[in-house]
């Protein structure tokens, strides 16, 4: 079988297996010519090739993956015995780079047994890849452009920039590529390494320094109940295992995941929900995303929209084989997806930062694609983060665009009217903007409505509020629309005399993602001839992409097709979401008839629910108050316990005087007693043995 | 060779100690340099020995009597009765990463004083060589009394260097140091001197002698009395390791001990408490550590967590990384006492990670610290602007101590937790209780490293002083000096495989399998048994599983104590065949 593999793929495993350490070889590179102090001018070239190496070979990978795995009909064919119908067949293979860290023996009966390098490759790892890296090229080559002052010179800490994307590149490519649970976790907490350092990139902002910090802990809540799941899944599987079978390998853990029993396997899936909750950014743990707009506009694109925060999707897709088994978990993961996306959508509702409502926007998507995995239909999730990453990514590039003519202002109250002076940014922000909204037939639209559509199968009242959110979701993207493009032309004075469009460097790699925005959707769509059975006559939901993902560890219930009538039903609420935010901020109005309209409610949305200010009072306070008490003990109390006890010997005998008055004198007393003490008891014993 | 490489360990940095002390007045410039030439040379000897040592055996074992009281001479010169201390020193797998970590350190703590230690130079470098050559001694000793003796010699440089060249507080940090550790030690040492008198009388010797492996290897202690000598090892150790709650000599001392002083302290001195946790107490009372076990990890996860919530309210970042060694080296002990060979292995790579990464960050703290004479993180801050390089490494080494995955610090602490999770003695909660210290850490470092380096630039007035010799940001000897830290703390996260590929195999020999023999007498004995017709039996309610491993055909039998503790056995042969 391993030989079949190797004959059907276009170029070998091991040269894929490189991808990920381009863009850390790039990142070194940019690291040595900072350290030889060379010209930050050039500094982006190691990482914008290493990265481009990485997309060629994603992009090729992504075409030759399915000849590579291993398929149900070959393994008939090439005579394997018809297995029994429960047990799990590896959809995909796993490539062994070397040993890390040893397992040890038990009674040496269970030897060989390591936490690898090894990578796993399926139908998810491909579909992943090619977009990430693909994805990180374009917004790598945008910040080429981007990075710089309105002179054109290199911003300082442009090649710092470069570095610290080329490592995010590796490890997010690790993070997708990883064949076992600690793997999967290394590139897990690399990108959070990443996301740490680019959100603090302008380091000397007090706001910048505190998002870092909140991003890397909040983060880092989640990953503890992560490692527990690991830890856990360790627990339960490693008795099941053979030698040679690594406890924590994807395919070992799902070949055994069967065995173990619903409570187990129920706990396994919660503990790493944890993980996918704080990478996310889903209620209760995404207040670290909105203040992680302080970072760089195309860390924004990258990390926080398009790539990382689906992370957490990514793992509870490739551990289909674990939450498939648990109806309890995938129903938690409804109900928090359902919290999310709407809690999400009424923030976005109430803010005037354009980077801070894209934020809200994303985690309400991302709460779409939790809703998706809940419902069984994971495949329908995958498929919303592939069309989200190129509509969001175009929309935070936009966003930068803008940000960058205005003087580093994002305010909507501090501009309007752009219309006239960024030409080619309002037309990508329109395709975005009609993208994320769900207008028809672009891509958002097929993917949204398939999680919409298996959201009413799951149950009405989750597809209703689902529907309710799309809504919410088209009329908050389009007030951003209208507040920013719209209206009389308004410039902030930090803006200069003559803001002009980007340069062709930054808008370039836009029209790529915007022609996603538009196309990426009909990967997962059927074209048809079939009048009655399909939307508009001719396409029909469920194609090429789920047909793909077949072959990989992405499993859930039967996917939902058909159903028309829900298409034409959120076809038509996106267009009344637009509509009515046309009605209400088509001329750009200086005053918010929204926050007049609805007071108290207005300002509970836009004080995010208040949820730091609880979280604050909750825990951070009470464990810093606890810190206090403890270090009062231990000046005081301990110490002073410590002296008490001491104080016996010091009243019998005042030994201890001589400590204080000098040690050594002490240490010689102690020297002095112990050899007396050898010899006395040589002597008892010679007494005793004669 | 190797044999003479152990000796040069011990004695060149005593002997050179003496060269330094005595170097003439007109001679006095050379000591910093000398002392740095002799540091390189023992770095050098100790990486060629932990190259060389393999997995099993003892590299360059040499074994002289030294003290011999009651003559009683047969034939052949051998002592028969009477009291033998003999020197007897060798290197095994266990010893090697650290005597290789301390090397490393060694060099660079020398060299990290050039710029600040201007008074007293030539008595400086004779205590820090003193130092080394103790250091040495205590790891490769294997003669326990010869062990308690470098253990307590060690005492005495660190007191000098503490008290001299440290802080405002020197004089009482030193003494508290000291008070400390003596107190402790004694009662280790009345533990020893009991279990040499017993261990004669179990074996029938009228020689009481005190070796290692002798002592390692007795079988005969009653429980009440492993338990009586687990404790009084514990006086000695867990003073020394730090181990809450007896850890409060350690933030003062690291406060006001001059930067060399807290580099190895930090990175070697309290690896003596953890490694004669190893050394002495898993082997040699077996049945006391498995008794104390669950008290062990509840005390490690208190001082997990009770470090890093003092860390948190820090406002001295030396002070700060002091507690932070509270913390971490629960994480040590935890993985210690799982009693289990990951969390063992995990927690020797503890050992050596700590002292990498806490070294390194008490070495960058001292730098900024001759610059800007001040370790108050409310008067610096931004200083990621001045100092660029330092901010590098800065970060670099916090991450590595918040266990940044490829990094070091990630190996050993996840194994560390993972063994506590999967222990017989401890368990899940344990983990769990652990598993905080990840965040807790995560927390602390963060906030250290957000007040000095991020935010506005704060400079107390006056600062950078630079009228050392010094640069705004590192000079190329600072450079130096964290690079080779810099290097091993990724490579021992790519590939840790350098030290517990040897240390695996040497610490089932001589530690596992008398644990494991323990945990198995501890669960009575015998749980499975074949009668005269094949059939397993199994007493209790624990459950048993049968089955065959697939890569060799073995069969074996899996026998349930509890959720979390199961024990896998060849099945025997009475079962499976015969005729």
């Amino acid at each position: 079988m391993l030989l079949a593999q190797a004959s059907t793929s276009l170029l070998p495993v091991d040269l894929y297996a490189t991808l990920p350490f381009w863009p850390l070889l790039g990142a070194i590179f940019t690291g040595i010519m900072i350290a030889l102090r060379l010209k930050a001018e050039r500094a982006f070239w190691p990482v914008v090739l290493g990265v481009g190496v990485s997309a060629v070979l994603g992009v090729i990978l992504f075409f030759d993956l399915p000849g590579m795995l291993p398929h149900k009909a070959d393994a008939g064919v090439t005579g394997h015995v018809a297995e029994a119908a429960h047990e799990y067949h590896d959809p995909g293979f796993t490539h062994t780079i070397y040993n890390w860290i040893s397992l040890g023996d038990e009674n040496s009966l269970k030897h060989d047994q390591w936490i690898s390098v090894n990578f796993y490759f399926d139908g998810l790892t491909g579909i992943m890849i090619a977009f990430v890296t693909v994805v990180s090229l374009m917004v790598m080559i945008y910040s080429i452009g981007y990075m710089r002052d309105h002179h054109g010179h290199p911003e300082r800490g442009y090649e710092r920039f470069f570095a610290f994307m080329g490592i995010f590149v590796f490890s997010m490519a690790m993070l997708v590529f990883a064949g076992n649970f600690v793997l999967l976790y290394l590139g897990w907490e690399l990108v959070g390494l990443c996301s740490y350092l680019l959100i603090g990139f302008y380091y000397k902002k007090p706001s910048a320094a505190a998002a870092a910090k909140k991003a890397f802990i909040v983060n880092r809540i989640g990953d503890f109940g992560f490692a527990l799941g690991i830890f856990a899944l360790y627990m339960f599987i490693r008795p099941l295992t053979h030698s040679g079978e690594n406890p924590l390998d994807y395919a070992v853990v799902f070949h055994y995941i069967g065995e173990l029993s619903q409570g187990k396997i129920t706990l396994v899936a919660l503990l790493l929900l944890c993980g996918a909750l704080g990478k996310s950014a889903q209620f209760p743990l995404y207040v670290w995303l909105p203040d992680a707009m302080e970072g760089p506009s195309p860390v924004s694109a990258l990390i926080h929209a398009a790539t990382m925060v689906t992370a957490g999707i990514y793992m509870i897709a490739r551990c289909g084989p674990i939450f498939a088994a648990s109806q309890t978990a995938l129903n938690v993961i409804v109900v928090l997806g359902v919290i999310g996306a709407m809690l999400a959508a009424t923030m976005a509702m109430a803010q005037y930062d354009m980077k801070r409502i894209l934020a809200y926007s994303t985690i309400s998507q991302l709460a779409y694609m939790f809703v998706a995995l809940g419902c069984s239909t994971p495949a329908s999730g995958v498929f919303h983060v592939f069309t989200h990453a190129f509509f969001k990514a175009l929309l935070f590039l936009c966003a930068g665009s803008i940000m960058l003519q205005m003087g580093h202002i994002i305010d909507l109250r501090r501009f309007s009217g752009l219309r006239n002076i960024l030409p080619h940014t309002k037309r990508l922000m329109l395709i975005g903007c009609l993208s994320l909204a769900g207008f028809p037939l672009l891509a958002g639209f097929w993917s949204k409505d398939e999680i919409v559509h298996a959201s009413f199968v799951y149950h009405p009242i989750v597809g209703a509020l689902m529907l309710i959110t799309a809504g919410m979701t088209a009329y908050y993207t389009f007030r951003m629309y209208f507040l920013c493009f719209h209206g009389p032309l308004r410039l902030p004075k930090e803006a200069g005399d003559h803001p002009r469009e980007s340069p062709p460097v930054m808008i370039a790699p836009l029209y790529v993602l915007a022609l996603g925005a538009i196309v990426a959707g009909y990967v997962g769509v059927t074209f048809t001839m079939l009048m009655g059975d399909s939307f508009l006559g001719f396409l029909k939901p469920h194609g090429y992409f789920h047909h793909y993902l077949h072959a990989s560890t992405v499993v859930g219930g039967e996917q939902h097709g058909g159903g028309l009538w829900l298409m034409y039903v959120s076809s038509a609420i996106a267009i009344a979401g637009i509509w009515l935010a046309w009605v209400r901020y088509g001329d750009a109005p200086v005053e918010d008839p929204d926050k007049a309209a609805l007071g108290g409610l207005w300002r509970l949305w836009n004080a995010k629910y208040y949820l730091d200010e609880l979280y604050d009072r909750l825990f951070v306070r009470p464990l810093r108050g606890l810190g206090r008490f403890f270090f009062a003990t231990d000046n005081n109390g301990i110490d002073g316990l410590i002296w008490v006890v001491t104080a016996v010997p010091r009243a019998m005998g005042g030994g201890l005087r001589l400590l204080q008055n000098g040690a050594l004198q002490g240490y010689a007393l102690g020297m002095v007693i112990g050899l007396t003490v050898i010899v006395l008891l040589w002597r008892w014993l010679e007494i005793n043995g004669a | 060779m190797d044999a003479l490489g152990i000796h040069l360990l011990i004695f060149l940095p005593l002997v050179a100690a003496i060269v330094v002390w005595t170097l003439p007045e007109r001679r006095k410039d050379l000591a910093p340099t000398f002392a740095l030439v002799v540091g390189l040379l023992v770095f050098g000897i100790a990486l060629v020995l932990w190259l060389n040592v393999g997995g099993a055996g003892l590299l360059g074992e040499t074994k002289l009597s030294w003290i011999a009281v009651g003559a009683e001479q047969a034939e052949g010169g051998q002592l028969i009765s009477g009291l033998q201390i003999s020197y007897h020193v060798g290197l095994d797998a266990i010893s090697a990463p650290l005597v290789a970590l301390t090397g490393l350190l060694v060099p660079l703590s020398i060299a990290c004083g050039f710029a600040s230690i201007k008074h007293r130079v030539r008595e400086y470098y004779a205590w820090m060589l003193a130092l080394t050559g103790g250091m040495f001694g205590v790891f490769v000793a294997r003669d326990v009394l010869l062990f308690y003796i470098f253990f307590e010699f060690t005492l005495v440089p660190l007191y000098f260097l503490i008290g001299v060249w440290g802080g405002p507080e020197r004089r009482w940090a030193a003494t508290k140091f000291f008070i400390y550790t003596f107190v402790g030690s004694v009662i280790t040492f009345a533990g020893i001197m009991y279990l040499a008198l017993r261990a004669a009388a179990l074996l029938d010797s009228s020689l009481i002698t005190f070796d290692l492996a002798m002592l390692s290897a007795l079988d005969g202690l009653s429980a009440a009395e492993q338990s009586l000598l687990f404790v009084a090892f514990f006086c000695g150790f867990a003073i020394k390791v730090p181990f809450f709650p007896l850890h409060t000599w350690l933030p003062l001392a690291h406060t006001e001990a001059p930067t060399a002083g807290s580099v190895l302290l930090a990175g070697v001195l309290l690896k003596l408490g953890t490694y004669g946790f190893l050394r002495f107490s898993l082997p040699m009372v077996p049945d006391g550590a498995v008794e104390w076990a669950t008290a062990m990890g509840w005390l490690a996860i208190a001082g997990i967590i009770y470090g890093a919530l003092c860390c948190w309210v820090q406002t001295d970042i030396k002070k700060l990384v002091a507690y932070s060694s509270v913390s971490h080296l629960g994480f040590c002990m935890l993985g210690m006492f799982s009693l289990l060979p990951i969390g063992l292995s995990g927690a020797v790579l503890y050992m050596v990670n700590h002292g990498l990464s806490t070294g390194a960050l008490f070495l960058v703290v001292g730098m900024i610290y001759e610059r800007y004479h001040t370790r108050d993180m409310n008067k610096l801050g931004g200083l990621a602007r001045q100092m660029p390089i330092m901010t590098f490494f800065l970060i670099l080494f916090v991450l590595s101590s918040i266990g940044l995955p490829g990094l070091n610090g990630f190996v050993s602490e996840f194994t560390v937790l993972l063994a506590a999770y999967n222990s017989p003695t401890l368990g899940p909660i344990y983990g769990v209780f652990g598993a905080t210290g990840i965040l807790l850490g995560a927390i602390y470092m963060l906030y250290m490293a957000g007040k000095v380096l991020f935010g506005p630039v704060k400079e107390p007035a006056g600062t950078p002083d630079l009228s050392a010799g010094l640069k705004p940001d590192l000079n190329a000897r600072e450079i130096t000096i964290l690079v080779p830290l810099a290097v091993v703390v990724v490579l021992l996260g790519v590939y840790p495989r350098l030290i517990t590929d040897t240390l695996d195999p040497a610490l089932e020999t001589q530690v596992m399998q008398r644990v494991t023999a323990a945990i198995e007498s501890s669960a009575h004995k015998t749980v499975a048994k074949t009668d005269g017709d094949n059939v397993i039996t199994c007493e209790g309610d624990k459950e048993l599983a049968c089955g065959i491993d697939v890569s060799d055909g073995t069969p074996y039998h899996l026998i349930t104590f509890s959720p979390y503790h199961s024990v896998i056995m060849p099945t025997p042969d009475a079962v499976t065949g015969g005729p």
